[in-house]
């Protein structure tokens, strides 16, 4: 076998994927057609608000839930073709976090960790010493005798991560992984995962609501609206040019809000990271000796580059606002019509 | 009677008491720990649903619940004397025991487990756990100290059964109460042996509501 070629194949790929369920007497579409192919050492986000069926979408590139039609493809096997014991096997290879984190709350944390490797029938002795490791990666190792509900959520997901790192999965699913969490743990937990991904290689996934999880540490991202693929790409592509009504509300959340203020001659200046770290809009200012009215502006820093965008109202004289407008393009930044 | 009668007699009956209770409590939860078990995994959320054999089950169970314990314990006197050799006498009656008591520790047990959080079961599933495993590594230790609780409940109910079980025959502070008070109309003796049956459930509750709680890792 050509072990070259399985490399470089997405190690997950989502074919027509169609999962409907029937709920009091009626069909509900979950997933719709979804095809997704994701790439060994990808960190892949799949955003999209509650009901977008990401939750049953990562249920099914697990095979927890067998879908209604198409396929998934782990590793070059076909998952509904395998059943039984060929599929808790491959389950092994791509373990789950989850918002709740599911940890088993009578026995201790290196029992916990020690858990999957019960379960694939590694001998104790060699289990514990693996938990003991992992604990340490997850900087947990003075908690291995405590019991989940004396840890912070903080730390019940870090022993989650380190309990799906037992078995040495390829793949690693996480649900909605910090949604339970605050802000700040959040951001701890996402470096977690970041350092995992640099250290291990791992493919992760990471389903979320919010848009903040994707831009601090995915490379892909896929939007998802109605048990579809809305938009997918790199995340600074979605981020700089959301195109899809679903991607916008996510990238702008607050743009329907907005629309009331928004004057005549407005303009919207998008930041897609490319720009270079000038103080484009006061050396524009002066350039074209010209006042601008920023109506508003949302600008994030994502892996050190500017993405957001900024509404301008531009001055009423025409040749004044040419000017601004071909300044700006003339920096790299896009500018597009915004007025009411 | 003296004094000396008297105790002797308790300090008999409370371990024909305690031998009819502990022993059918093992039959019991030996017959309705996997039942229990068995409905709660076979129910349509379960792991393995199996609806229609469930409700089968199901129905048979709150058949044997229904059945007042009087008439299930004349019922059974055949059976019983076919197993045992005969329907009188303490040991005799913890088989009689053991068949009414089932069906309710099955009840109990299936409670429990079905109290255990459904986000476990799914980890355990994402890790490739058997029926099997997610059973004996998932679900039965992780609703223990409730399966604790149950017992204790499990274990006074068949206390009370068997003090009825006096009537029919068996021994125990039941018999006493009714053979020495009521038929005898010795009530202080009978006072005596429902004050003991009264001890034992407070012991026996006490010691079960302790170890669940020492138990309880949340």
């Amino acid at each position: 076998m050509d072990l070259g070629y399985l490399d470089s194949a997405p190690i997950i790929q989502i074919k027509n994927l169609t999962k409907t369920f029937f709920v009091k007497g009626a069909n509900v579409t979950a997933i719709d057609d979804f095809s997704l192919d994701i790439n060994r050492g990808d960190i892949y986000g799949i955003i999209g608000m509650s009901g977008a069926g990401k939750s049953t979408l990562v249920r099914c590139i697990n095979a927890l839930e067998t879908p209604t039609s198409g396929t998934v493809i782990f590793d070059g096997i076909d998952l509904s073709e395998q059943s039984g014991r060929n599929l808790r096997h491959l389950r092994r290879a791509m373990s789950m976090i989850f918002q709740q984190f599911n940890l088993l709350a009578q026995r201790n944390v290196l029992s916990n960790v020690c858990f999957p490797l019960e379960i694939a029938g590694v001998p104790r002795k060699e289990a514990r010493k693996k938990a003991r490791e992992l604990l340490e990666l997850v900087g947990l190792s003075e908690k291995e005798k405590s019991y989940p509900a004396q840890l912070s959520g903080g730390q019940k997901q870090r022993v989650a991560i380190a309990r799906a790192l037992a078995t040495d999965p390829k793949v690693l699913l996480c649900d909605e992984a910090t949604s339970a969490l605050d802000p700040t743990t959040t951001g701890s937990i996402l470096a977690l995962l970041k350092g995992i991904h640099e250290r291990l290689g791992i493919t992760i996934v990471i389903i979320t609501h919010e848009m903040g999880v994707i831009e601090k540490i995915c490379s892909h991202v896929a939007v998802m609206e109605d048990g579809r693929i809305a938009e997918m790409g790199r995340v600074e592509e979605i981020f700089s040019e959301p195109k899809s009504s679903a991607a916008r509300k996510l990238v702008y959340p607050d743009e329907d809000k907005r629309v009331n203020y928004i004057g005549e001659r407005c303009i919207r200046v998008v930041f897609d990271g490319s720009s270079s770290n000038a103080p484009v809009f006061s050396n524009m200012i002066r350039e074209c000796n010209a006042a601008v009215n920023i109506w508003f502006a949302d600008l994030k820093d994502i892996q050190g580059k500017a993405f957001g965008h900024m509404i301008v109202e531009l001055p009423d004289d025409e040749s004044q606002a040419e000017k601004i407008v071909s300044y700006l393009r003339s920096n790299n930044i896009k500018v597009e019509d915004a007025s009411k | 009677m003296s004094f000396e009668t008297i105790f002797n007699l308790m300090l008999t009956e409370t371990w024909r008491s305690l031998y009819m209770t502990i022993f059918a409590t093992l039959g019991a939860y030996l017959v309705g720990l996997p039942l229990g078990v068995f409905l709660c995994i076979t129910d349509k959320d379960g792991i393995k649903p199996m609806p229609a054999i469930n409700s089968i089950v199901g129905i048979c169970i709150n058949i044997m619940r229904a059945v007042p314990f009087l008439i299930l314990a004349v019922v059974v006197v055949p059976v019983t004397r076919t197993v045992m050799g005969t329907s009188l006498g303490y040991q005799a009656m913890t088989f009689t025991l053991v068949i009414a008591a089932f069906a309710f520790v099955a009840r109990v047990v299936e409670n429990s487990v079905k109290a255990v959080d459904k986000g476990v079961i799914e980890a355990a599933h994402s890790m490739g756990a058997s029926i099997f495993q997610i059973i004996c590594k998932v679900l039965i230790p992780e609703a223990k100290p409730s399966l604790i609780l149950g017992a204790a409940i499990s274990a006074t109910t068949i206390l009370s059964f068997s003090a009825m079980a006096g009537i029919l025959g068996g021994d125990g502070l039941g018999f006493v109460a009714i053979s020495y008070g009521h038929h005898r109309g010795q009530r202080d003796i009978m006072w005596i042996a429902v004050a003991l049956l009264v001890v034992l459930v407070i012991i026996g509750q006490s010691l079960g509501n302790l170890l669940a709680r020492k138990i309880d890792k949340r």
